[in-house]
């Protein structure tokens, strides 16, 4: 029988594309929504060049907006705004979806012993690799394109724009090979996502000190972040240096398919422990058990947390309003970036990342909860003496106490830092503005209990979707010039960032009482409905 | 330390009266029944001690006599300062109070059994020496019951059963890792020993009583000779105390599940009754699953009502799940955890666990308990959920498809271990497809298709309705037999004929009678033919796939 022109191989890299489709699409439409939006809006708000001279010397020196967008080149032109604000932007999108989509397709599949399946098929151990590879390619073509419309739509330059999408998409490329080479290095999905996040940290942290620290500037070019700064798309673009991410692109996948077809199937380089001798802490209920399980990851959660603290804290001390009038601050408020021109507002202001960390930090309790239904391991433990509304009242009090340590752990070390630098504010404020986060993430916690009580299967999507449609509804509504009742919808607009605004209490009651009802719900709801598999 | 003879004489008397009984409390059948009772304790069989409620927060203090009978069921004969309040609420404590003393009664029945009882059985033998023979010294006495034959034979039997108690309370301690602090401390119990207890109020001694009856009843009829007497004057003794009626292991009444447009479940009545190993059988997708995830309360019924020892599976898990131990089809466990620590998660939550017969387990299932559960084969996997599952000595055991994945060596054990839980009274439901396995261990088999039970009964009445072959060869030429209710024939060479008899043999031989019959050869059908009988047929396989 004659086999089929890459019969196998098609087949495998339909199914990871397929497997990873709605992640994609979701990206797609994040990136299009914001290639779209930030040059429109800076269009509107600086339709002068007199604005834009002001808007780009109160920005191009302050090295807290640096942090988060890199340096700009070039602030008068909205090619020049838009390379700056998208591409900082998209770069770190661009990292986690291509490390996400490197993982889920080589680690997770192999530990879910599907890797075994396929490979015992007519289909060799690099093909098998490469087809994996050849969908997540794909994946990243498609959210070239979608940048590459966003731009078109908002009127910038073919060209230039095609530019900008090959620079974010070189990202891509490179956190693709980080993330096939942790697939061969750890022994499970979790910790390959671990490593790869891990080297996205670094490679940020690399980026920020080059950008804000003066004489070291030259570190840019020791991070894939920093390449894309210094492709510098619509400002003098540099095409040659796209040689970097292509050629460690290329190294990471080839070093990640030799290591793949060497290895024994469903190991990691990083051969995990056998045996060990019992440990029994944290296995009296449930929930201890639960925390045993979930150490590995609040550690990580909390470190890293804690570190982007400390380093707000210590460059909140070159936020300056010198030279910037009320009405240009208005406007940049209007940025969605309130007011951030003094070094309390500035914190307030980064506050809000943290409010998403504290939400995305109790989703991400709620999907492990519900990995372990889908896991089936969830029957193991309700066949036995243990009542539901206490096994998920327990987890959520865990998913709570890991958004309080959190949240008081940001405002302590944020404190830290900016005490470190001189930048006067005090203790108990900071604090204030850490505790300041627990509302919205406690009402995020409560809807994703909701979402698993109700919709199991769906659970873990529609509640990232809502926290991340929240923000982005925070951020660029706005911008938007939406109603002001439309924004409020998102929580994230009903927060007072503090230490920059008062507290709103009003806000921060609602939220916790809706908390505390979804909760209620959640675990009235979990009692009433089947046990759903994966 | 030990309760003094005269407060367990109180006890057993206060725990009489209170049920009522005034015959009983005058004393005249007292000693009857304590000595029912201590026969039993001595063969092994049952332990009693008084014991003191474990104090807990939130909850009123509870005190009384435990009876444990084969070493893990107790039966609560007396109440001390139960919880004021509303009756119902008195009804929970005490119930729970059970619940919990079940948990520790068990672990200490092998110290109750060498310190309580050797001192209660020394007072007895005492006690009948003296009225024996008034005025020696008791030291002569020597400590073995003397009145009669049988007696003596017990007293015979208890050396080495008192060596192998105290060789296992020892290991309790050792495994507690601690020789020198006492067991009850550990369990956080105390043994009173301080003031007779005052039983106001029996706690449902009914509901008590009933797993201490089936326990019993089934030793009775598993036992033989000075044991099983033994375990019947217990079982009198008990019964008469609770007036218990058995409630069975399981109960199902018109349980139906439906998943969307599919019937996993229709009307079904399945009854399992304590010391009874059930085999559920039948092929794949025919709703075996659904059966044991409503058991559980892990699904919701759409239709009638699931109960586990007569309390609702799905309206309280919690309560149902106490006397339960589950298996689940596939090994899904913690990858990270090693075995040990998995035993140790998993026997924290049950608060069941007898460690000891854990270690066995361990042994005998040949398993590396250090191991953590993503190295281990599949096979060794489903070997930690046995081991968890078994070691809680749970009144009832859920297995769905238990030895998926086990040597035939390991299948053995696995055998013999379920063959230990009957005699023990533990009720199983081994729901399974391997029709050797429920041949060789099930006492009822229920038939299902399509979610429907189609067939139930003991192995002989499901051969009794199924056609049996009945072979013959004559001597002579083929006779004739005419038309027989229920017989097929068939031609089966010059000078034989096969007869397929449904139902009963007699007219079939009553026509052959006078034909010369030759050889007559007649086979009952296996379990596997059975099971066939009830796939054949085009239209059955057709209910089989709508229903999967």
């Amino acid at each position: 029988m004659r086999r089929a022109v890459l019969g196998p191989e098609r087949a495998i890299a339909g199914r990871a594309f397929a497997d990873g489709r709605v992640r994609t699409i979701a990206f797609g439409f994040l990136f299009a929504g914001i290639a779209y939006i930030q040059p429109v809006t800076y269009r509107e708000t600086y339709p002068k060049l007199a604005d834009r001279l002001a808007f780009a010397r109160s920005f191009g020196e302050n090295k807290a907006i640096r942090l988060f967008y890199g340096q700009p080149h070039d602030l008068l032109t909205t090619a020049g705004y838009t390379a700056w604000r998208v591409g900082g932007t998209l770069a770190i999108f661009a990292a986690v979806w291509g490390l996400l989509a490197a993982v889920r397709g080589l680690r997770a599949e192999e530990e879910g012993g599907r890797t075994e399946l396929r490979l015992a098929g007519i289909v060799g151990r690099r093909s098998a690799y490469l087809s994996v590879l050849g969908a997540v390619a794909a994946g990243g073509v498609g959210l070239f394109l979608a940048l590459f419309a966003g731009l078109v739509a908002a009127d910038l330059p073919v060209g230039g724009s095609a530019y900008l999408g090959l620079v974010v998409t070189s990202v891509v490329a490179v956190f693709v090979g980080v993330g096939a080479v942790t697939s061969q290095v750890a022994p499970t999905r979790r910790i390959a996502i671990g490593l790869g996040v891990a080297v996205l940290a670094v490679s940020f942290v690399v980026r920020v000190v080059a950008d804000t620290t003066g004489g070291v500037g030259w570190l840019l070019w020791a991070t894939p972040l920093g390449w894309a700064e210094e492709l510098r798309p619509f400002t003098g673009p540099r095409p040659i240096a796209l040689i970097l991410p292509v050629c460690s692109s290329v190294v990471l996948v080839v070093l990640a398919m030799r290591l793949a077809v060497r290895r024994d199937l469903g190991s990691g380089l990083l051969a995990g422990r056998e045996s060990a001798p019992p440990g029994r802490r944290l296995l009296s209920s449930p929930a201890a058990q639960a925390v045993r399980m979930e150490r590995g990851s609040l550690i990580v959660w909390l470190s890293g947390v804690g570190g982007f603290a400390l380093i707000i804290g210590l460059i909140s001390d070159s936020i300056s309003s010198a030279g910037i009038s009320k009405s240009l601050q208005r406007q940049i408020g209007k940025l969605g970036s309130g007011s951030i021109v003094t070094p309390t507002g500035y914190l307030g202001f980064v506050f809000i990342f943290f409010i998403l960390a504290v939400s995305l930090f109790g989703v991400s309790q709620v999907a492990n909860a519900r990995e372990e239904e889908a896991g089936q391991r969830l029957e193991t433990l309700l066949a036995l003496p243990v009542a539901r509304g206490r096994w998920l009242g327990g987890r959520l009090a865990i998913a709570a106490a890991g958004g309080v340590g959190l949240s008081v752990g940001a405002g302590v070390l944020a404190w830290v830092g900016a005490d470190l630098v001189g930048v006067h504010v005090s203790f108990a404020r900071m604090v204030e503005a850490g505790a300041n986060c627990l509302p919205v993430g406690l009402l995020f916690l409560g809807i994703a209990g909701l979402a698993f009580a109700v919709a199991p299967r769906a659970s873990t999507g529609i509640a990232y979707g809502i926290v991340s449609l929240a923000f982005v509804w925070d951020l660029f509504g706005a911008l938007l010039g939406a109603p002001r009742w439309v924004v409020g919808i998102s929580p994230f607009e009903d927060v007072g960032l503090v230490p920059g605004e008062p507290f709103h209490a009003v806000g921060a009651i609602v939220m916790v009482g809706l908390a505390a009802v979804t909760a209620t719900a959640a675990i009235a709801c979990f009692g009433r409905r089947d046990l759903t598999g994966a | 330390m030990p309760a003094g003879d005269d407060q367990l004489e109180d006890a057993f008397e206060a725990g009489l009266r209170a049920d009522g009984d005034r015959d009983v409390a005058a004393g005249v059948r007292v000693t009857d029944d304590l000595l029912g009772i201590e026969a039993a304790a001595v063969a092994g069989l049952v332990s009693v001690s008084v014991l003191d409620g474990r104090r807990r927060p939130g909850r009123e203090d509870h005190g009384g006599l435990l009876v444990g009978v084969g070493e893990r069921t107790a039966l609560l004969v007396g109440q001390v300062e139960g919880a004021p309040g509303r009756p119902a609420d008195e009804d929970r404590h005490a119930e729970e109070s059970v619940h919990e003393w079940m948990a520790v009664g068990k672990t200490v029945a092998s110290g109750v059994f060498g310190e309580v009882w050797q001192a209660q059985r020394r007072r007895l033998v005492d006690q009948q020496a003296d009225e024996a023979a008034p005025g020696r010294e008791r030291a002569d006495r020597g400590s073995h019951l003397v009145v009669d034959p049988e007696r003596q034979e017990l007293g015979e039997l208890v050396a080495p059963v008192v060596e192998d108690a105290e060789r296992r309370v020892s290991r309790t301690r050792q495994l507690a890792g601690d020789g020198q602090r006492p067991l009850e401390d550990r369990l956080g119990i105390e043994i009173r020993d301080e003031g007779p207890p005052r039983f106001d109020k029996a706690p449902h001694p009914e509901r008590v009583g009933e797993g201490a009856c089936h326990r019993l009843r089934s030793l009775v009829h598993s036992r033989g000779g000075l044991l099983r007497l033994a375990a019947a004057r217990a079982f009198r003794s008990v019964a008469r105390m609770t007036k218990a009626t058995p409630v069975p292991a399981i109960r199902t009444e018109r349980l139906s599940k439906r998943y969307g447009e599919t019937l996993a479940l229709d009307e079904l009545d399945l009854s399992v009754e304590p010391g009874e190993v059930y085999g559920y059988l039948g092929p794949n997708g025919a709703g075996k699953t659904t059966t044991i995830r409503l058991l559980l309360g892990l699904h919701r019924p759409t239709g009638g009502r699931a109960a586990l020892f007569g309390v609702d599976a799905w309206e309280d898990p919690v309560k149902a799940h106490r006397r339960v131990a589950y298996v689940a089809g596939e090994p899904f466990l913690w990858p990270s955890m090693t075995g040990a620590e998995t035993f140790e998660f998993l026997g924290r939550l049950h608060a069941e666990t007898d460690v000891v017969y854990r270690d066995m387990l361990v042994d005998r299932f040949q398993l590396d308990a250090d191991k953590k559960v993503r190295a281990l084969s599949k096979g060794n996997r489903q070997k930690v959920q046995l081991i968890a599952a078994l070691a809680t000595r749970a009144d009832l055991l859920l297995l769905d498809e238990p030895t998926s994945g086990l040597d035939p060596l390991m299948e053995m054990v696995f055998r013999e271990c379920v063959e230990e839980a009957r005699e023990r009274g533990q009720a199983v439901l081994l729901s399974s497809h391997i029709l050797s396995e429920v041949e060789a261990l099930c006492d009822r088999v229920g038939i299902l298709r399509a979610g429907r039970l189609v067939d139930e009964g003991t192995l002989g009445e499901l051969r009794h309705l199924a056609a049996q072959t009945v072979d013959v060869t004559f001597s002579g030429p083929l006779p004739d037999v005419g038309r027989l209710p229920g017989v097929e024939v068939a031609s089966a060479g010059p000078n034989a004929l096969r007869f397929e008899v449904s139902g009963e043999i007699g007219p079939l031989i009553e026509a052959l009678a006078g034909h010369g019959v030759a050889t007559l050869t007649s086979r009952v059908p296996s379990l596997e033919e059975i099971f066939l009988h009830h796939y054949d047929g085009s239209e059955d396989r057709a209910a089989g796939r709508a229903g999967s």
